[in-house]
């Protein structure tokens, strides 16, 4: 009685255990919070890597994360990054989203795009998910799996 | 606006057409290739991560022996300047305000983007800035969706619609 007893609680503590450790590993799966300026001074780092990065991104066919609201009214394209929205058509485009025009969190992975006297960009951002900081809403979500991750 | 008395010389000149002709078939071929996708919806030839999705330029210059020619198709001409050689690693960047060679700079939009995105504000104001930055007019054609065909000119300021139609039988 008080081996099966002993038992039970061992089989309840492994299954608290291993289901604390399965939705540790759900939740985390970026690997990195980081800014515009760090995937500017060192792309290299991130390449490949799923991150979350906040900045304002301006859509409308620019399509770029900038450091802040005033170098996104001056379009300052030297303090951004490029993101790759490959979303066929303008409809449902992270492009034309309530996202732009605004502060955001990005849920993305990093991507090199160095190709010298062809690409000026280090690397682009194929965003997964799009938060507004205003009112902590989705405005994106992707929803068909992108050609450019494997 | 000297900008547009310079593309009032340009735009009448014939040598200047038929390169700025030559150079859109260029850049709309690079930008669908770069955006094409095989029947099994994955990537195919030509269709890479770097230029999917992106406006892509070239800069139009003048060449004392055939009159003009133009470079090579990439993002670097929409950023407002020019790889001029690189070690295969970086590039030794020249802006194409300082480049007395270059006449005009031409982006093609991405596919997807259609005739009515040519209208928006915004839209405008990005090819507008690149106009000042450069100190050329930009020309700004479309390449897919109801926007083939397409080709705007901007000198900073105005950003008007141009009629390679006529230009062409001039």
């Amino acid at each position: 009685m008080g081996t099966s007893r002993y038992l039970c609680v061992a089989l309840v503590i492994s299954a608290f255990v291993f289901g604390c450790n399965a939705s540790t590993n759900e939740v985390k799966t970026y690997d990195a919070v980081t800014t515009v300026i760090n995937l500017i001074a060192t792309p290299e780092h991130f390449f490949n890597k799923k991150i979350e990065v906040d900045g304002v991104f301006v859509g409308f066919h620019q399509d770029r994360l900038y450091l802040s609201s005033e170098h996104a009214e001056n379009l300052i394209s030297s303090l951004s990054i490029s993101v790759l929205d490959d979303t066929e058509t303008e409809e449902g485009s992270l492009s034309f989203s309530s996202c732009s025009g605004e502060w955001v969190k990005l849920w993305a992975t990093f991507i090199p795009a160095q190709q010298p006297g062809i690409s000026t960009e280090q690397g682009r951002l194929v965003v997964d998910r799009a938060m507004l900081h205003k009112d902590g809403k989705t405005c994106w979500k992707r929803t068909e799996k992108s050609r450019f991750i494997e | 606006m000297d900008l547009i008395k310079e593309c009032g010389v340009l735009c009448n000149d014939p040598a200047f057409i038929s390169m700025l002709n030559r150079a859109r078939g260029q850049v709309g071929d690079e930008v669908r290739a770069a955006n094409h996708r095989g029947s099994n919806n994955k990537p195919a030839t030509g269709y890479d991560a770097i230029r999917a999705n992106s406006p892509l330029g070239l800069v139009i210059r003048k060449d004392k022996d055939i009159g003009y020619k133009y470079s090579r198709v990439g993002t670097n001409a929409t950023a407002g300047r020019e790889c001029n050689g690189n070690n295969g690693m970086v590039c030794n960047f020249v802006n194409i305000s300082e480049d007395d060679t270059a006449v005009a700079v031409l982006v093609g939009v991405q596919p997807r983007a259609r005739l009515e995105s040519f209208n928006s504000e915004h839209f405008r104001a990005v090819y507008k800035k690149l106009a000042r930055e450069t100190q050329r007019p930009v020309f700004v054609m479309g390449t897919g969706t109801n926007a083939i065909g397409i080709i705007y000119v901007t000198d900073g300021v105005s950003f008007t619609r141009v009629d390679m139609a006529l230009k062409t039988q001039r």
